[in-house]
């Protein structure tokens, strides 16, 4: 519609104008730093926390599956007794013989326990009780020694596992397989060391002082109803919703629910993770979305005053080019591009803010964000946010502007 | 003829009140004529010179401008006529104080069209130079003095090679020494071709044009020759240390 010169022209005036007035300016694209600045941070923190925790995940294994007793929401609690929805060593073999897409499983269960090795006791220790396939399902070789095997399962033989965290703890050997250490007062003997794993599962630490036993052992020392869940390994990660419903299959068949009646089970995969993490990601981004969009509205009233002082201050400036022939789009389209000039400064500052910000958070140590990092798509959407408030709110001062009568306006005071 | 008004009113209404601004003109001006329209206030002069300028439209009646109708023209076409074809001189200048004379004078050919956007610096620099400020182009209005203000409102207003030069009041904020020079410079202008047409209610400038154009009650009172205007000839006959 117009010659790009008068763009060019329209451009340099809006940032003379900005100039000319530069504290006024500032002050009024305060609301859109602001506003900018706090969206990119937020997408920053959040973009270094996905990256951190996905990779958690992704490292966690791709072709994990976990079977847990969990009761049904939304129906009385006494309908589903945990005695009745806890997890059966017939289930497990069930699984085990009717579930192709699952390579290999094991139960897993926990046992408070005290570990005494020469005079060194600690007290309600964490005692696992684990099946061999756990070493591929957990992706935990050994380092020295040897993993459990079907024997040691079989017979429920008094041996256990130590991580090198629980070496330390308990002032064992350096080389601890063939000692023994003594487990809720009875004598175990070590016969392999695995690695201490260093996971940190959003803000948990997982780093503890491990000790493992048979899972037979482990069910001997328990009541008859005692609680475990199952960790499988699926035959690829592609047979996720495979593996979940052959075992969805099995559990409901084998605890005779009907139709109607829901899983007192679940079975989740780590995609199942992912995704609740990525809803509960997107959750906040609305949320800051949201507060955000409160900081643009309140940044472009201010935009928008500030024109129309614009407009009247320069009201002989706009009654002079339109008798000189500035038609009233082109009027319109001068003031437009002021506010819009305005606030992509505004917005540019705000992305600078914001990426000081960004790279603020990563220097906070242990909050998980060294992955912070403001994504070139913030980027593109802070300026496109920016120029949209200018649009919007420069609208109205611009038709007023546009409409003045050039006699009028020559005449204003 | 340049300028055809016919049957030219306009009405204001002002509430209840209606203003017979102009009642029915009918005005011919040919080119390359330096005329005067003058007039106490309330006599329609600045309607006049808002109309011919197309810068309002009238009530009713026909306005030719370079034989085409403007008088039922929108906004957007009146703009690129004032543009292309117009010329303004204001009594207080109205320059951008930020801009320099140069950026000054190339205003009008930010919203000109064609041939019009075409090599503006040098037409600016042209235009300054004729009206004697070729040594001033980087001062900005607030390092110029009234004169030299006014001068480059001239240069500004000749840019587009306007068919009317219209000024309105041109000397009212100036000196009388200044008034005399600007007064020689809008003749030079004339005597180059251009037509003039200056609004004003002094007698002293009306007499450097050739034709008085005197408006009483929203009508034409008179419009004479400069040598036939009564009260212009008695200025003229005024002792030299006058305005002239």
């Amino acid at each position: 519609m117009f010659h790009p010169s008068f763009w060019i022209q329209a451009i340099v005036l809006a940032f003379s104008q900005i100039r000319a007035n530069l504290g006024r300016s500032l002050l009024t694209a305060l609301g859109i730093i602001v506003g900018v600045a706090s969206v990119t941070a937020v997408i920053a923190a959040l973009v270094g926390l996905k990256t951190k925790v996905l990779g958690e995940f992704e490292s966690f294994g791709a072709n994990r599956l976990f079977i847990f007793p969990d009761r049904p929401d939304d129906v009385p609690k006494n309908m589903y007794p945990w005695k009745d929805v806890r997890l059966k060593i017939e289930e497990v073999e069930a699984i085990e013989l009717h579930c192709p897409s699952i390579r290999c499983l094991t139960p897993v269960t926990s046992l408070g326990m005290s570990a005494q090795y020469g005079d060194r006791l600690i007290e309600g220790l964490n005692v696992t009780g684990i099946r061999p396939a756990w070493h591929e399902t957990e992706n935990r070789a050994v380092l020295s020694g040897r993993p459990f095997n079907s024997i040691d399962e079989a017979n429920a033989r008094q041996v256990c596992l130590v991580n090198e965290s629980a070496i330390e703890e308990l002032r064992l050997p350096s080389e601890p397989v063939g000692t023994h250490v003594l487990l809720g007062g009875r004598r175990y003997l070590v016969v392999g060391v695995v690695e201490t794993i260093q996971a940190n599962m959003l803000g948990m630490n997982t780093s503890s002082t491990e000790f493992f036993v048979p899972f037979a052992i482990a069910s001997r020392l328990k009541d008859d109803d005692f609680f475990f869940r199952i960790a499988a390994m699926i035959e690829s990660p592609d047979l996720a919703s495979e593996a979940k419903s052959e075992v969805r299959f099995v559990l409901r068949k084998m605890r005779g629910l009907g139709p109607d009646e829901p899983d007192t089970f679940q079975v989740a995969a780590i995609d199942q993770f992912i995704d609740q993490f990525k809803a509960m990601a997107a959750g906040i981004t609305a949320i800051a979305g949201g507060i955000v969009g409160v900081s643009l509205l309140v940044g472009g009233i201010g935009i928008m005053n500030i024109m129309l002082v614009s407009v009247s201050e320069r009201t002989r400036e706009i009654g002079l080019r339109k008798a000189v022939g500035a038609t009233p789009s082109a009027i319109l389209l001068q003031f437009l591009l002021e506010a819009v000039v305005l606030c992509l400064v505004g917005g540019a500052m705000g992305v600078v803010v914001g990426e000081t910000m960004a790279f603020g958070l990563t220097l906070i140590p242990d909050a998980g964000l060294d992955e912070a990092h403001v994504p070139l798509w913030a980027i593109i959407m802070s300026f496109t946010f920016s120029a949209a408030v200018g649009l919007i709110f420069g609208m109205f001062p611009a038709i007023k502007a546009s409409r003045l009568d050039p006699i009028d306006a020559l005449r204003h005071e | 003829m340049l300028i055809n008004l016919r049957g030219i009113s306009k009405i204001y209404r002002i509430g209840v009140e209606t203003v017979h601004a102009l009642r029915t003109v009918d005005l011919d001006i040919g080119e390359n004529e330096f005329v005067a329209i003058m007039g106490s206030s309330g006599s329609g002069k600045s309607t006049l010179m808002n109309i011919l300028g197309c810068l309002d439209r009238p009530t009713e009646g026909e306005y030719r401008l370079d034989d085409r109708r403007t008088d039922r023209m929108s906004a957007t076409e009146l703009a690129l006529v004032r543009n292309e074809r117009i010329g303004f001189v204001f009594q207080s200048f109205e320059l951008l104080s930020r801009a320099t004379a140069l950026r000054n004078v190339e205003l009008p050919s930010v919203y000109a069209r064609g041939d019009r956007k075409k090599n503006r610096r040098s037409r600016a620099l042209a235009a300054l130079e004729r009206v004697g400020l070729a040594d001033r182009v980087n001062h900005r209005p607030n390092q110029l003095s009234g004169g030299q203000k006014q001068r480059v409102a001239i240069a500004r207003a000749l840019l587009n090679r306007p068919a009317i030069l219209l000024a309105d009041e041109p000397t009212g904020n100036l000196d009388s020494t200044t008034t005399a020079d600007i007064l020689g410079l809008f003749n030079r202008l004339h005597e180059e071709g251009q037509t003039v047409i200056i609004v004003t209610h002094e007698d002293e400038v009306a007499a450097h044009c050739r034709r008085v154009i005197r408006l009483h009650d929203g009508r034409v009172a008179s419009d004479l020759p400069i040598e036939e205007d009564p009260a212009v000839r008695l200025v003229q006959r005024a002792p030299a240390g006058g305005v002239a």
